[in-house]
């Protein structure tokens, strides 16, 4: 079925010559990459998995999501059943695994450590990389994703495509623009790949401009509007059929962005990334790969409220993270043992300014983010042993050291204020060791379990904030240098039934978190923001619970029509029985598929369950359940080997009104959206 | 930022000591070495025993808490005179009224000069007058010496006389600390002094003082603040947090015992 479901793909997908590349430009050439990364990412790329318990380098769910070419990178994530999306306007959203935010996740780009620049968490460094350049997302759980950091949730990495060497086809690319009614947004799309035998350079550029969005039943939310644009430059040498020379720049720059949940918008949020990457890859030997890679980037942000009514103090709030790092791989393999190490390490720079101009006063200044360095060196061992053909076995180690310290006197002052002597380094030390076990039970049936204990250093705002309002829940956020690491013992589990025809995948998490690191009120204290609530400081809650799974069920009875279905749940508690703040209720997306040999049509329905389970402590609100349907549908028309693509659908098809649990502020989502895309692609 | 914030000090700095340095006449016998950073305030000549008395400031003189330190020479040799009873007599004798000092609290002088202090609760271009009087506790001379000059009024009010809420009272409230005010926390210090009669003003030393720091356009305050408490010659000590730049009023709140004596009054400070 599977190998059927390939070929369909690969005609529908394109004409190109295929398998002799190890990277193809076909990863270019066509819509939706979850489907991109299930069609040839595994056939081309990745031909074994060598993924020991749920499978990171495809996302879990499959071919059951339409081709918009024009999806946002939070689109994408979300198709990962366990991911949810925090919601503050229309652009920028930010991750969840395991219902656990960004704080506690590895976010990465090619390996690379990314930190965002705003205080408020408005941008994610998933807003700073296009789909259009986008390879593979890999999502791994709790300490299994190790690899690129020490997290309590887990990893989650975007593999940019890069140039692609392919020498049968010199010139190749692809052209687009789209359009989607709700929030009258413009998209277009550029990629252009120039290859010689030994060398290739890719460019590729997308562009959005999104008006304020429509809501189901007609209200229009007002700062929900933004325009980015993001552009990358990647080259590849190779000179040997071994080695490989990589660089990769990425420029994101969006302007005008709003955030209807906030009381400010986004002035400007900027990136630039810069990579640098080496690869070896012996044919054989023991040593079957390493990679050694250098890179940097910048991010700025500043916060804007000149369009916003009624600001009672105008303010601004620039802020920068500056990055530069690197790391060593090397894969191994000996007999059973296949063994991948990695030494990391980074210097970071933060900094966040908040000034304030009131009438006839003089200026107010202070830092939010007190000029904080932040030096992280990492070692990351795994051990993947294949015990047997039916039993295979994955441990993994990191041990990661990390010194945080303010550089700005006034910053030491500042922390002054509250008793707290953040003039000297702060050190800590990092341990996460995890064990999975995959066993293959039957023809169709494999089971896996993953053990392991984690631990993360508090985020800068966690460690340094400085009266970082939070708009959830209207306080003000103030760190604490000293708090402790916050710790989990986690397990993973996973049952696999796949047959020809149907293929059903549950799996379930348990996370006990050590020290949680939570805002808790300081009712003796003054909020600094004009009608805020309070003031919460960082506070090692003993203990927290974190525990949900999901189920996947995917069922062809015939070739040309596939119904797909994925359920997910998630439970978070403070020790005591208080629950934990935004946790997505129980979700669940369905749809049914028609394929025909050149397009496809399909229904899909979003459903979430009522989330009664609140905290009101953090300004939760509960949520209604809602279901939506959304219909689409692609087709493409052929031109000797160019070809045009068709993507539309209407999302939202009942104008439902409703909000997703992660949404902040009370704000709807879009209600119902057309949306047209076309793409030509040679 | 920290490097501009800086710049603009200086600026301030420099601004202030032109204009302030245009209406001072020079001091006709500077001595650098021991005078060095002060402002001439003056001099004059005892009506009896032979001295030059002459009057430096910390700065220039204000509407506020003022340091001044005092120089008396033997007019004949121009010796520095180093051991001698000083007491000082600051007065508007076309008013009427005297303010509140603080004589120098030793006999012997510091690298020649006695330090002094005296509060000018109002401003005025002419008709302060200070009056020094020196004994020479080597030569038992004793002379006065008459000393006029302006007194400015600062941008931001350093001093104030209020109505005790209890006895009606009139109460000087003095700014001293912090000058140079930053982030974080600073050293707070005012003066109290009662006016007994026109012409004495001794100090308060058995009030209490609250503190609330507040930033008026935000409306929030600061925590951490340590409430002053006496530490001699009505001199009143805590320390005062602030969250950030910009315009803060300190808020205070004077208690006789269980009695409120002025809830209302507050000192501005910018930066």
């Amino acid at each position: 079925m599977r190998r059927l479901a390939y070929k369909i793909f690969f005609v529908l997908i394109s004409s190109h010559a295929i398998a002799q590349q190890q990277d193809s430009i076909l990863f270019f050439m066509e819509g939706n990459i979850t489907e991109r990364i299930i069609g040839l990412n595994e056939v081309l790329v990745k031909p074994s998995c060598d993924c020991v318990g749920e499978c990171s380098c495809k996302p879990t769910v499959k071919e059951n999501y339409s081709l918009n070419r024009f999806s946002a990178t939070d689109a994408l994530l979300e198709k990962n059943s366990r991911i949810s999306l925090i919601k503050r306007g229309n652009f920028a959203f930010e991750p969840v695994l395991n219902g656990m935010a960004s704080e506690r996740l590895n976010l990465t780009i090619d390996g690379m450590k990314i930190f965002g620049a705003c205080t408020d968490k408005m941008d994610p460094i998933t807003s700073y990389v296009e789909p259009n350049n986008m390879k593979s997302i890999a999502v791994q759980h709790g300490a299994a994703g190790s690899m690129y950091g020490s997290g309590i949730g887990g990893s989650v990495n975007m593999e940019t495509n890069g140039a692609s060497i392919n020498p049968a086809k010199k010139i190749s690319g692809e052209a687009g623009m789209g359009f989607q009614s709700a929030s009258m947004g413009a998209n277009a799309l550029f990629m252009l790949n120039y290859s010689s035998k030994r060398w290739a350079l890719m460019t590729n550029g997308v562009y959005r401009k999104f008006q304020n969005y429509r809501a189901g039943g007609g209200e229009i939310i007002n700062y929900t509007q933004f325009e980015k644009w993001n552009g990358s430059v990647s080259g590849k040498y190779m000179p040997t059929d071994n080695d490989v020379l990589r660089f990769d720049v990425i420029i994101d720059e969006g302007y005008n962005i709003g955030y209807a949940a906030l009381p400010m918008d986004v002035l400007y949020a900027k990136a630039k990334i810069f990579g640098l990457t080496y690869q070896h890859l012996p044919c054989h030997g023991t040593v079957e790969k390493y990679e050694v890679k250098f890179y940097g980037n910048t991010v700025s942000h500043s916060m804007d409220d000149t369009k916003r009514p009624n600001v009672a103090i105008h303010m601004d709030m620039p802020g920068n993270t500056r990055t530069f790092g690197g790391y060593f791989d090397t894969q191994l393999k000996k007999n059973k043992h296949k063994v991948t190490l990695r030494l990391d390490g980074y210097h970071s720079n933060a900094r966040a300014e908040m000034s304030m101009y009131p009438v006839n006063e003089a200026k107010m200044f202070m830092l939010t983010w007190p000029d904080v360095d932040k030096m992280d060196a990492g070692i990351f061992l795994q051990d993947v042993i294949e015990i047997s053909d039916k039993n295979k076995l994955s441990i993994n180690a990191r041990l990661e050291y990390v010194i945080t310290q303010v550089i700005d006197e006034f910053g030491v002052q500042q922390a002054s204020v509250f008793n707290q002597d953040v003039s000297k380094a702060n050190q800590r030390l990092l341990k996460v060791i995890s064990a999975s076990y995959m066993r293959t039970i039957s023809k169709t049936v494999s089971a896996w379990l993953t053990a392991g204990y984690t631990e993360r250093a508090p985020s800068l705002t966690e460690q340094y904030g400085f009266y970082i309002f939070n708009a959830y829940d209207g306080y003000d956020y103030i760190g604490n240098v000293n708090i402790k690491n916050e710790k989990a013992t986690q397990a993973d589990a996973g049952v696999q039934w796949k047959q020809e025809k149907a293929e059903i995948r549950c799996t379930g998490f348990y996370y006990r978190l050590f020290d949680y690191i939570l805002g808790a009120q300081d009712k003796t204290m003054d909020a600094m923001t004009i009608n805020a609530n309070g003031v919460k400081f960082s506070k090692n809650i003993p203990e927290a619970f974190m525990t949900g799974g999901n189920l996947e069920l995917t069922y062809s009875p015939v070739k040309i029509l596939k119904f797909s279905s994925v359920s997910s749940y998630t439970h978070g508690e403070i020790a005591g029985g208080s629950p934990l703040p935004l946790i997505a209720p129980f979700k669940n997306n369905s749809s049914i598929k028609w394929l025909h040999q050149r397009g496809f049509v399909m229904l899909e329905c979003e459903s979430a369950a009522a989330q009664n389970r609140i905290n009101p402590e953090f300004g939760e609100r509960t949520t209604v359940d809602y279901s939506i349907i959304n219909v689409r549908a692609g087709y493409y028309i052929p031109f000797g080997d160019k070809k045009i693509t068709l993507n539309a659908g209407i999302e939202n098809l009942l104008d439902k009104r409703y909000r997703t649990h992660l949404t902040w502020g009370g704000i709807p989502q879009q209600g119902i959206n057309g949306y047209l895309n076309v793409s030509f692609s040679f | 930022m920290n490097s501009l914030i800086k710049l603009l000090f200086a600026g301030v700095i420099l601004l202030l000591s032109i204009l302030t340095g245009c209406k001072k006449d020079n001091d006709p016998d500077p001595d650098p070495s021991n005078t060095e950073g002060l402002v001439y305030v003056g001099q004059a000549y005892t009506t009896q025993g032979s001295m030059l008395v002459k009057v430096y400031a910390a700065d220039s003189l204000y509407c506020a808490y003022n340091n001044l330190f005092i120089e008396v020479r033997d007019s004949a040799s121009n010796e520095v005179i180093s051991n001698a009873e000083i007491t000082l007599l600051p007065q508007m004798e076309m008013m009427g009224h005297a303010a509140p000092f603080e004589n120098p609290s030793s006999t012997a002088a510091v690298n020649g000069l006695f330090p002094c202090a005296v509060v000018f609760q109002m401003p005025g271009d002419m008709g302060w007058t200070l009056d020094v009087t020196a004994k020479d506790l080597a030569t038992n001379n004793e002379g006065t010496a008459r000393i006029d000059f302006a007194v400015m009024s600062p941008t931001l009010a350093r001093t104030q006389v209020v109505t005790a809420l209890n006895d009606g009272s009139k109460l000087v409230i003095s700014y001293l600390q912090p000058i140079e005010p930053k982030v974080g926390m600073n050293d707070f210090e005012i003066t109290l002094h009662w006016k007994e009669s026109m012409m004495s003003f001794p100090p308060v030393e058995n009030y209490t003082v609250e503190i609330e720091p507040e930033m008026p356009s935000m409306g929030h305050g600061s925590p951490n603040n340590v409430n002053p408490v006496h530490t001699g010659n009505g001199h009143y000590k805590g320390q005062v947090n602030f969250t950030m730049t910009g315009e803060w009023n300190i808020n205070l709140r004077i208690m006789e015992g269980s009695e409120a004596v002025d809830t209302t009054s507050y000192f501005v400070v910018t930066f």
